[in-house]
């Protein structure tokens, strides 16, 4: 008579369990996309100077529906980018020192953005036969070239597409793909950002919102 | 003199009658001392069959699973109880953390209008820069124009460094740093060699500084005997706050070049 009693205790225990740790998994939305870069600066003589400040940093990318956030995070500053996005189209942008005392904060419409970044008018991509396996998806190479001649060397996975990527790195139009590492080599030094982490957790609202709005 | 014969005649007629369970005990002795004596072989069919029941019952016995003690049985169904309430109160935690970073980071986000500081935003030309931002103090917000005065420390609010956490000197980490308010901070750095100094920002955002940046601090951070900072530690705070003056210049004086754009950062840093 005992272990009828003991019996049910013990699978209504393990029903419990089970659900709690099931509610616990965090949800997943495939729309929110929050992709994580580490910055690294490498040179022969090993030290970069200032560029220290920097090294080690994290860029991290906030994606959901129309909204998008780039923060870039190190010892030095951290600053945002917040874009607003009409379909396919900017429809609003906003830059935003959010370090130090004199935080300062810049809003475009989507004509001051690209005349803001006009030196990506006229670049050319071309993908290379070169891949790569970064967080498990295989990565292929692409070389940005702007018209003063500067390249910039990007690695992109098919898999997944973020239109907003693209809109916060004019670098990055026409990629067909989301960039998981791209470098920037200029007078033998190299500055890369590598992806680290992907997460479709579903990103709080307020990540997208400036302050002071 | 009476007749002999008469005596013993008399005694053979006397007689005693015996106990009275005497009877029923000398005769179950009888019969089961007979019995005990008395064997019968059994028919050899039978005892066949009598040693393939023995065996099965044996074979029987053994695939039989103990019975499981009752005491186990309680201690299986607390230790059940116990793993259920921990993952509840688990998952209650998690989603109470959660909801705390994000009130947190919503609370912080109302900015903290102070006393006015000048905020700059024309490049050195005099020229408006592009978009509409603002450089006078005391301009009110039009649209798109937000002046922000002082630090609302988001979502710098609550840094930490190697687990120990930290209140921003000026909403900013480098001159938490070369402020020397957390004294203990050289203490953090290890052994040259063992650098691996991690900055908790918030929950998307752990700065890993480099062996040379965590060196630079570690410097910073010596002292002379008298507690005063040594000569290399003086040097390279200047070393910082140079930088920090070079990069300010760069990317908040003038809104032209951007800190996020890959190529505007990479000229700069390696100039």
């Amino acid at each position: 008579m005992v272990t009828r009693i003991i019996n049910p205790i013990f699978l209504l225990a393990g029903v419990v369990g089970f659900l709690a740790f099931r509610r616990a998994a965090p949800p997943q939305s495939p729309d929110d996309l929050t992709v994580s870069y580490t910055l690294t600066l490498s040179s022969k003589r090993g030290n970069t100077g200032i560029g220290e400040t920097y090294n080690g940093g994290i860029e991290t990318l906030f994606a959901a529906g129309a909204h998008a956030r780039l923060r870039l995070a190190s010892l030095m500053r951290v600053q945002s980018v917040f874009i607003v996005m009409d379909g396919a189209l900017v429809k609003r942008v906003t830059l935003l020192k959010e370090s130090g005392n004199d935080r300062k904060r810049t809003t475009m419409t989507a004509g001051e953005w690209k005349e803001y970044n006009k030196k990506y008018a006229g670049s050319t991509l071309q993908i290379t036969r070169d891949t790569a396996t970064i967080l498990r998806y295989l990565c292929k190479k692409v070389v940005i070239a702007l018209k003063d001649g500067r390249q910039l060397s990007a690695w992109y996975t098919p898999d997944i597409q973020s239109p907003a990527f693209a809109a916060l790195e004019p670098a990055f139009a026409g990629i067909p793909g989301l960039v998981l590492q791209y470098e920037y080599v200029y007078r033998k030094k190299t500055l890369r950002y590598r992806a680290t982490a992907i997460s479709h957790k579903p990103i709080d609202p307020a990540v997208f919102t400036p302050p002071g709005n | 003199m009476a007749n002999p014969s008469d005596k013993w005649s008399r005694l053979q007629d006397h007689e005693t009658p015996p106990p009275g369970d005497a009877y029923e005990r000398l005769r179950g002795q009888l019969f089961l001392s007979r019995l005990q004596q008395h064997s019968v072989p059994p028919p050899s069919s039978v005892s066949a069959l009598v040693k393939n029941a023995v065996r099965q019952t044996n074979t029987r016995k053994n695939s039989i699973p103990r019975r499981i003690p009752l005491l186990r049985w309680l201690a299986a169904a607390c230790i059940g109880l116990i793993l259920a309430g921990g993952a509840i109160y688990w998952a209650i935690s998690n989603r109470s953390a959660h909801s705390a970073i994000v009130s947190a980071g919503r609370q912080q986000t109302q900015p903290a209008v102070r006393a006015a500081v000048p905020v700059t935003a024309s490049d050195s030309a005099g020229h408006s820069p592009i978009g509409h931002s603002d450089s006078s103090s005391e301009k009110t917000a039009a649209s798109g124009t937000t002046i922000l005065h002082g630090a609302a420390g988001i979502p710098l609010a609550h840094p930490a460094i190697e687990g120990h956490p930290l209140a921003l000197v000026d909403n900013d980490l480098l001159v938490t740093f070369t402020s020397f308010r957390y004294p203990e901070i050289g203490e953090y750095i290890g052994q040259e060699g063992e650098y691996d100094l991690r900055i908790h920002v918030d929950q998307y955002t752990n700065i890993a500084l480099s062996p040379t940046m965590a060196g630079f601090i570690k410097e910073m951070y010596s002292y002379r005997k008298n507690g005063k900072p040594t000569r290399k530690a003086r040097k390279t705070k200047e070393r910082l706050e140079r930088w920090q003056a070079a990069d300010q210049k760069q990317f908040d004086s003038s809104a032209r070049s951007n800190p996020i754009d890959p190529f505007d950062l990479g000229d700069f840093l390696f100039r």
